[in-house]
């Protein structure tokens, strides 16, 4: 799996008008200021087609950070 | 043995657009851009207030008919799905079969579905023409979900259309022939999409007649958990995918065109991308009609026909996912078209 910098970068990737380097592995990605309840689609469909993760509403919700994400990630592949 | 075709698909659009305009009034939470980003449609379709589903289908159906000059006469089966039945008993094809004065040897029955609906009663057509206890086929979708949308419920009010499809099915070779055909359920999707206090599970209460939500909607209400659809539909749809191929004895690269229930702009793209279909071999209209349940899919056959992208001698793969959970697909093949 790729490492955390390059899971971040990719992860600022899909969401529009976010200046590069805005996102770190400790924000909170619902702290961004476009994140809406589409982005948790957004978020969960880049997961899903990047690493063939499938997380679920819930496992979305308790992960705050993006690292967070990551690690849940690492955990299911 | 014979094989089924689709003869004629058409279809018609409820009388009255809504724009995001007219949205970002009604909601001033919301511009105009807002809206169209949260559901990716700029246009929806309403019946007027009040409307009952086998009316607005048969006025449409008639016209279709006769646009298409089909012989009422020789119809011997009609199909009707929709998921706003006139009753729960007698069955609404029944009704929509007086008002389209078909003939008394005529059979019919009812499909509920709604997302998968246009490929479950394709499934069925095809069996009953196949299997010769059918020779023409009348299969109709029609659904009217803004009826059914409280007025608190703006991220469904953005997305759904009522819409009325027709198509003719027979063993006259012509048109799209339909290919093999997968189907399959999950019942654990109860509850992410549904129309509550429309049944005897959860008939209408005092409450429902005086909650400001709800007091104004003829039936039931509509309530969807977009994530479990929106997980349901990017689980589902690759493996729907790969089965049909096998089921058709093709390969992903023989399909020329996919045509997919229009959920969602989020869903629709989601699934592109994972299934990493270029943008030529994907036809998608939700921007300009907004999700019309049953009547997605022969909608999106319809327009991409009128814009030249469906042409002769190609496969289409066709694939209805949705409410229950359930999902059925085929592979129409243009040879005869």
């Amino acid at each position: 799996m790729m490492n955390i910098d390059e899971f971040t970068r990719q992860l600022e990737g899909e969401f529009e008008d976010v200046e590069p380097g805005t996102i770190t592995p400790e924000t909170n990605y619902r702290d961004i200021p476009q994140f809406s309840s589409m982005y948790a689609l957004i978020i969960i469909a880049f997961i899903d087609s990047e690493f063939d993760v499938l997380l679920t509403g819930e496992e979305l919700r308790k992960a705050n950070t993006v690292r967070d994400l990551y690690d849940l990630i690492k955990a299911k592949e | 043995m014979q094989t089924a075709y689709i003869n004629n698909i058409d279809y018609a659009l409820a009388k009255n657009p809504i724009s995001n305009s007219q949205l970002a009034v009604e909601y001033p939470d919301y511009t105009v851009e807002a809206i169209f980003k949260n559901s990716g449609v700029a246009t929806r379709y309403a019946v007027d207030k009040g409307t009952v589903c086998s009316d607005f289908a048969a006025e449409n159906v008639l016209n279709l008919l006769d646009k298409h000059q089909v012989d009422k006469s020789k119809i011997d089966f009609l199909i009707y799905c929709t998921e706003a039945p006139d009753y729960i008993a007698p069955a609404s094809s029944v009704v929509l079969h007086k008002k389209l004065g078909l003939n008394n040897d005529c059979g019919t029955f009812d499909v509920q579905f709604g997302c998968s609906g246009y490929t479950y009663g394709l499934l069925m057509a095809k069996s009953l023409i196949e299997s010769g206890m059918a020779s023409r086929i009348l299969f109709v979708t029609a659904d009217l979900p803004t009826q059914g949308i409280s007025h608190e419920d703006e991220g469904l009010r953005f997305l759904f259309s009522d819409a009325v499809s027709l198509s003719m099915i027979s063993a006259e070779k012509k048109g799209y022939q339909l290919g093999q055909f997968i189907k399959g359920t999950d019942g654990t999707g109860e509850l992410a999409l549904r129309v509550e206090n429309s049944g005897f599970n959860n008939p209408r209460n005092a409450d429902w007649f005086t909650n400001a939500a709800t007091k104004d909607l003829p039936v039931g209400r509509m309530t969807m958990d977009g994530t479990a659809v929106f997980r349901f539909s990017l689980g589902i749809v690759p493996k729907v995918i790969e089965e049909t191929l096998v089921k058709n004895k093709l390969k992903m690269e023989s399909i020329d065109l996919f045509i997919f229930h229009q959920a969602s702009q989020i869903i629709l793209k989601s699934l592109q991308r994972k299934l990493k279909i270029e943008d030529e071999r994907i036809f998608n209209n939700i921007e300009n009609v907004g999700n019309t349940v049953s009547a997605s899919i022969p909608i999106a056959l319809s327009q991409a026909l009128e814009k030249g992208i469906v042409k002769k001698n190609r496969n289409i793969m066709i694939v209805g996912f949705g409410i229950g959970f359930s999902w059925s697909a085929t592979v129409l093949n243009t040879a005869n078209l």
